[in-house]
């Protein structure tokens, strides 16, 4: 087989699953859900918040049942609904830890399972949840519809906004608060623009990668990124990399292997962290 | 370039007043007074548990007092800030990906801003407080792999490229290895020269009293006990060492004397 012959093996592999509308949306929605997920997990492994991101995506879980109950099985309803539960979660898990005397971690679990046990009982009162709710959990990659990639990609612009706007004195906090602190920085809000860079993105992985995997989205490329990274900016630049050609790969294995989009993106992204591992150790 | 502290002049670079701190009904530190003025030294030494960290803290703004004030001067330079402060080195990420130059540009951000690159006056002042502390041939290097001792001088730098008229290290010297710590005081030296007033946590009480590096040494044990030239202070606890339980109140010269 001649190196053209394999070109087009590969150029026919990669475009036949985009024959499908579906499918396209899909490829759509893993990257920029992989681009933001990309810029969020670099300060959630910088700052060491990952139980945090973990607790987030499980504390959706009541505003996604709210919603449900309210408005049906929309997945513009179930986005805002779990983005609301998403802002109420940080807030809670910030007033345990300061009214309540604990450490902030005590306070994330306390506020997790206080979450998740709404939302199970909330969905309990209804019967015909089964379904729409396993969505939720492991992702409806194949659902995206147009109107679902406009809000997608309107908030990822957002939010990546946001982030290049406010990246040094994010990269100042990440490091160094109490240095932030001292150049009269505005700690409080810089703080509260990273937490709702982490709710958002958990939000919007909820449809590619669900709840249950999202701490996938928000750790792991970050990790793999943190592993050849010499500077903040490499290893956001990288981390988006990883995320976004890892999403892609696993929407690929998922339609060819015939497995759900969110453990096959998964799967990936650790593909790729184990890569960068070894190259990190040469 | 001469060593000796110049007479005080009128304005302190910090006053603190009354300073009272109480964690609900604990009182860390209760009623402390006194003043730094441009150039000085101060040692602040006490036991563990004494309030040095929790004064340090209320001077650097990262905790509010309960009562009382702290008035820091008005930097000379635009856009410098009142203090620079090097937290105890378990308070920062040394798994940061960032080059010693990185971390040090840091304490430049308020000369540069959200949208400036960091321009050559920057640059200059970076490379100037890295050669100061005998970090210039490791400016590239990844903060992770650094001693104790270096990470130190990191902190020193930062403070020196702000071009705050106060520093204040809190207990500088714990992590610095055997023998470097008289590297970080030879470099802390370059500061009189710049009217740039330095306080320190130590508990190093045989550097404090033998020395004669300090020019001030205030005893702290929930309150002030004593502040003063090092020869009144510890010749008043008896020998060239600060015991502890710490000896009766005295405050021994300065304006806040009384």
């Amino acid at each position: 087989m001649s190196a053209v012959d394999v070109f087009e093996a590969v150029w026919l592999w990669l475009r036949q699953p985009l024959e499908y509308g579906f499918m396209r949306h899909a490829l759509v929605a893993v990257l920029l859900v992989g681009g933001v997920g990309g810029l969020a997990s670099t300060f959630t492994v910088v700052r060491g918040t990952a139980f945090f991101a973990d607790a987030l995506a499980h504390a959706v879980l009541p505003g996604v049942a709210v919603a449900y109950l309210v408005a049906g099985a929309g997945s513009a309803a179930l986005f805002w609904g779990a983005l609301a539960a998403a802002l109420v979660a940080s807030a809670a898990i910030h007033a345990v830890a300061r009214e309540g005397h604990v450490r902030e971690e005590t306070a994330i679990g306390v506020v997790m399972a206080a979450a998740l046990a709404l939302g199970v009982a909330i969905i309990s009162t209804r019967r015909a949840y089964a379904v729409d709710l396993t969505h939720v959990l492991f992702g409806d990659l194949l659902g995206v519809g147009p109107a679902d990639l406009v809000r997608t990609a309107s908030l990822a612009a957002a939010a990546t906004a946001l982030v290049l706007v406010l990246w040094r004195p994010m990269a100042i906090v990440a490091f160094d608060p109490v240095l932030a602190v001292t150049l009269r920085l505005p700690v409080g809000w810089l703080q509260y623009a990273l937490l709702a860079l982490v709710a958002l993105t958990t939000v919007l992985a909820l449809q590619t990668v669900g709840a249950t995997m999202t701490l996938a989205l928000l750790v792991t490329p970050g990790a793999a990124a943190r592993l050849v990274a010499r500077s903040l900016g490499e290893m956001a630049a990288l981390s988006v990399g990883v995320a976004v050609i890892g999403s892609v790969a696993g929407l690929y294995l998922s339609y060819y292997l015939s497995i759900p989009s969110g453990p096959a993106i998964v799967l990936a992204l650790t593909a790729a962290f184990a890569a960068l591992r070894v190259v990190a150790r040469r | 370039m001469s060593d000796e502290l110049e007479p005080r002049p009128a304005r302190p670079v910090l006053e603190v007043e009354s300073l009272t701190v109480a964690f609900g009904p604990r009182v860390v530190l209760r009623d402390v007074t006194f003043a730094v003025f441009p150039g000085e030294r101060v040692a602040v030494v006490g036991p563990n548990g004494a309030g040095k960290s929790t004064l340090f803290k209320c001077i650097a703004g990262l905790l509010r007092p309960t009562h009382g004030r702290v008035v820091l001067a008005p930097p000379a330079e635009r856009g410098a800030p009142a203090l620079a402060y090097a937290p105890q080195q378990e308070a920062v990420n040394w798994h940061y990906p960032a080059s010693v130059w990185d971390v040090v540009m840091m304490g430049r951000f308020p000369f540069y801003g959200l949208w400036r690159r960091p321009g050559p006056e920057d640059r200059r002042a970076v490379w100037e407080a890295l050669e100061q502390v005998g970090l210039a041939h490791l400016a590239r290097t990844p903060i992770q792999r650094l001693s104790g001792g270096q990470q130190q001088r990191v902190f020193l730098a930062r403070a020196l490229a702000q071009g705050a008229p106060l520093m204040v290290l809190d207990e500088p010297f714990n992590a610095v290895e055997q023998g470097a710590q008289a590297g970080l005081v030879e470099a802390l030296g370059l500061l009189r020269p710049r009217r740039v007033a330095v306080m320190i946590s130590t508990h190093d009480l045989d550097f404090v009293a033998g020395s004669h590096w300090f020019d001030r040494v205030l005893v702290l044990n929930g309150r002030l006990l004593a502040y003063g030239p090092p020869e009144l202070v510890c010749a008043r606890s008896g020998g060239g060492s600060l015991a502890v339980p710490w000896p009766e109140p005295a405050v021994c010269g300065g304006p806040m004397a009384g």
